[in-house]
């Protein structure tokens, strides 16, 4: 094992060190620093000239500038930008922030949604909804995401600020919304012409409902999850994880989830309150928002503890899972209640969603609005990566519960009459999830690096952004760190990609 | 798998569904599908059967079809009135911009005026250019640009995936760690460099650039499938009847990794439509006086606001391009993949069991 890891790291270290050379060789003949001095009608441009060769060494061969860069490198200097005279290290601390900020949520987000999509599709196979979810996933796959892009600049930021101007929805548009939901679950629940009429009226009266309410307490301008709705929610988590993680006929891990939902009903004045003295006290950070976050997800699993039982680990995996929901939703709920001042502030007049850069500039606040302000930026990026990876999710995680649904193991599960659940979740989607362990690693790498459209459009900071601009600018140093920092994550996500498919089925041995 | 044949009775002809030559049980039906067929007949009947990709290969071939016909390529000349870039002629046509603002005088059927395509379907811009030829003159470099890329990635990547399977070793390492070095970069990021090098002037020397750099996957499918031909009796029967390296890769294992070549293929191209597109919208691809379709999207950007025909066929046919080659390349997978089975839905089973019962009623007992 060990032995596999340093020969990896050490042919990884070789590819980089040849890759950079050829990069760096392909980027001097893309570059030409001394565009912008040929073009122009100075009278002291010879000079200015003769200077930048001295200054960036262009007088030598590229192969010696190749080994003065990369000897720096290495040493741990990426060198300064002659353009702006920013040290490249500066540039690219602010460049790394700005990416992890705008890919996180798109990629955690569209893993999820699309493995689970994509699972319910398989289960579906040579279904309506099987093939609706191919046909979209393809669509998706096939969309470039600069056009994606526009389009919901478009639509879901001056059509969405529009519509808050004046939320109303007409009855017909909630009719026809809710009947379309109802079709979609009953097409994913499937079953008998019964069960689908029932899910199809269930879902529609549901989904219809919740639009009614949603319009009724204008909810549109003052958005809020608050007790009412987080009772809802949390019965519906509570019983959701719990037929998912155990199936309900586990009583305690249903009535561990159930305790849960009722403490956080319970906790939910406190905790506003303790964020009430916190903001009061300019305290409110994320640090402490994800210390919070921890004890939620530990008092979890301790209730499941407490209700005991042979397997107790399941009541507290369902627990912690539930109370993580729980968590969310308050702190959801808690970001919500600054939505009017946020709205009404006079850097933003009412126009919550923004298509450029990552915060609005002078914009002022509490912790709250600021971060609003920054979710407010964040969505349409996020929108637009996440439709084009959740396609490649849902294709791969289809394929992968299809290929196996047909195995051996599958059979035998139920032939021992295992229930329906037992063997989707425990002996299906367990291993459904080990060939995706080889692709997150090299996606979630693959996207810091790759954002590049994305960044460029919504004219966000981040690392594609200073590619591109020092590309078009001929500088040359940030254009190199950002090449060489991409290749080394890359190999670094290949070899982790390796260990953890090595560590999850063992009939995959590593070898050196 | 058995429920899908009709249990064996006594009634011998309707149980003639299971054939005793090909068996019983699993596989029989594909089996029976496959019996006296060559490899070439089974994988077309396959693909045919892909109701998704025969539909997506017709729309395909229309769309290309018309990007060449319309506005002429190379010296032949299109049937359609404006060519890319040209504007009407206020002395000669009577107009500059023929609809208030450039908008599209193509009538649908469902309007008052019925279908029409009027002189400007598409629309033009805001200084009159007829937005149709942009368009069609986009499609035809996309297209060449695609089928540039799909080339040069399948020389590339078969030689290399093929060298480094077939002789392994030295050849193999030395190989396979060029491929990482390709693989470790984004290809937009490579594709961006390339792109400032060789962009701009001329669409080949783009493509050739991209092809250089997208055959990195095929060559790792091409050299996996190798590894495990070259063990293979029909391997070893050649190389003891005395066939060269060069006849045996080329003769006895190449035809036989042809459907993961295809399909890889395929796929290399729907995305390597992307790739340009996007490039050429980062300004790192087609620039003026050629036009791409990425090019016409960044060059209209802006003006989706006023002018939203100028984004929107430009668009449309990127999707509608690179939707279709998916769409063949998934039916060519299921074509060649051989553990793809047919299986019949719930519906249909029902319906040929209901079937089956009103045959066996309307029937008369007949004696053991």
């Amino acid at each position: 094992m060990l032995q596999f890891i340093v020969r990896r790291v050490l042919m990884g270290a070789l590819v980089l060190l040849l890759s950079s050379f050829l990069c760096y060789l392909m980027v001097d003949v893309a570059v030409d620093p001394l565009e912008d001095l040929y073009t122009s009608t100075d009278p002291d441009a010879p000079t200015l000239i003769q200077e930048r060769i001295e200054q960036l060494h262009l007088d030598r061969s590229s192969v010696e500038r190749y080994f003065m860069w990369a000897g720096a490198f290495i040493t741990g200097d990426p060198g300064t930008s002659w353009l702006t005279g920013r040290p490249v290290a500066e540039e690219l601390r602010g460049a790394v922030i700005g990416t992890i900020q705008l890919v996180t949520a798109a990629t955690f987000l569209s893993i999820f949604l699309g493995i689970g999509v994509g699972i319910v599709s398989a289960l579906r196979q040579y279904t309506g909804f099987d093939y609706l979810v191919v046909f979209f996933s393809f669509v998706l796959y096939s969309l470039p995401v600069f056009w994606v892009a526009v389009l919901l600049k478009q639509w879901g930021a001056i059509g969405y600020n529009d519509f808050l101007a004046d939320p109303f929805l007409s009855p017909v548009t909630i009719i026809v919304v809710a009947l379309l939901a109802g079709v979609l679950i009953s097409m994913a629940i499937a079953g008998p012409l019964q069960r689908r009429l029932i899910s199809i009226a269930g879902g529609a009266l549901a989904v219809g409902a919740l639009l009614f309410y949603l319009q009724a307490t204008g909810w549109w301008n003052e958005p809020h999850i608050g007790p009412e709705l987080l009772i809802l929610n949390g019965l519906a988590a509570a019983f959701g994880i719990t037929l998912l993680s155990t199936g309900l006929e586990h009583r305690r891990a249903l009535y561990s989830a159930l305790t849960v939902v009722g403490l956080t009903l319970v906790l939910y004045f406190p905790v506003n309150m303790l964020f009430d003295s916190l903001d009061a006290a300019n305290l409110t950070g994320w640090p402490i928002i994800l210390g919070l976050g921890v004890v939620t997800v530990a008092s979890g699993v301790l209730v499941g503890r407490l209700y005991g039982g042979p397997d107790w680990n399941q009541s507290a995996r369902t627990a912690g899972i539930v109370a993580a929901i729980m968590g969310a939703m308050v702190l959801l709920d808690r970001i919500m209640q600054f939505w009017p001042s946020y709205n009404a502030n006079s850097r933003i007049s009412g126009r919550p969603i923004r298509t450029f850069q990552e915060r609005t500039p002078g914009f002022e606040g509490n912790f709250w609005e600021v971060t609003l302000n920054t979710f407010g930026h964040l969505i349409l990026p996020t929108l637009a990566l996440m439709l084009i990876s959740f396609a490649t999710y849902t294709r791969f995680s289809r394929a992968s519960m299809l290929e196996v649904m047909n195995q051996d193991y599958m059979r035998t599960a139920r032939a021992k009459g295992l229930g329906e659940r037992t063997v989707i979740m425990r002996h299906g989607f367990r291993n459904t999830l080990i060939p995706l362990a080889t692709i997150v690693p090299v996606d979630i790498i693959t996207l810091l690096g790759g954002a590049l459209i994305t960044e460029r459009i919504f004219a966000r900071p981040g690392m594609g952004t200073m590619f591109l601009n020092n590309l078009e600018e001929n500088v040359m140093e940030p254009v190199m760190a950002y090449l060489v920092i991409v290749a080394a994550l890359a190999i670094i996500a290949n070899i982790v990609a390796d260990l953890l498919y090595a560590a999850l089925d063992p009939r995959i041995r590593v070898s050196a | 798998m058995n429920s899908n044949i009709p249990p064996v009775d006594q009634d011998r002809e309707l149980s003639d569904a299971v054939d005793e030559s090909v068996g019983r049980g699993e596989g029989a039906l594909e089996l029976r599908d496959a019996v006296g067929k060559s490899q070439g007949q089974i994988v077309r009947e396959r693909f045919f059967r892909h109701r998704g990709a025969i539909a997506a290969m017709i729309v395909l071939a229309a769309v290309v079809i018309l990007g060449f016909s319309s506005v002429g390529f190379w010296f032949v000349p299109g049937w359609w009135e404006w060519a890319p870039g040209e504007r009407p002629d206020p002395e000669v046509h009577g107009y500059r911009i023929f609809n208030e603002g450039g908008s599209p005088t193509i009538t649908m059927p469902w309007s008052e005026e019925g279908f029409g395509i009027g002189p400007h379907p598409f629309g033009q811009d805001d200084i009159g250019r007829d937005m149709f030829a942009m368009v069609m003159r986009g499609i035809q470099t996309s297209i060449i640009v695609v089928v540039i890329i799909g080339i040069v990635a399948t020389l590339i990547g078969v030689l290399i995936g093929a060298i480094s399977g077939f002789f392994r070793g030295a050849a193999d390492q030395v190989l396979m760690r060029m491929t990482d070095l390709v693989i470790t970069l984004p290809t937009i990021a490579l594709g961006a460099v390339l792109g400032a090098i060789f962009g701009a002037a001329d669409p080949v020397p783009l493509a050739l650039a991209i092809g250089a750099i997208t055959w990195t996957g095929l060559s790792r499918l091409v050299r996996a499938e190798f590894l495990s031909l070259r063990e293979r009796e029909f391997v070893d029967a050649a190389r003891v009847a005395g066939a060269s390296n060069l006849r045996i890769i080329f003769k006895h294992m190449l035809p036989n990794a042809m459907g993961v070549i295809i399909v890889s293929v395929t796929l290399t191209m729907s995305s390597a439509i992307l790739l340009e597109t996007s490039l050429s919208y980062l300004g790192f691809g087609i620039t003026s006086p050629n036009v791409s379709l990425g090019w016409l999207i960044s060059e209209y950007e802006t003006a989706f606001a006023t002018r939203p025909w100028l984004f929107w066929w430009p668009g449309l046919f990127i999707v509608l391009i690179a939707l279709t080659v998916n769409f063949i390349g998934d039916g060519l997978r299921d074509a060649f993949d051989p553990r793809q089975r047919r299986i019949p839905s719930a519906r249909k089973l029902a319906a040929a069991e209901r079937k089956l019962q009103r045959e066996r009623s309307s029937r008369p007992e007949v004696a053991p």
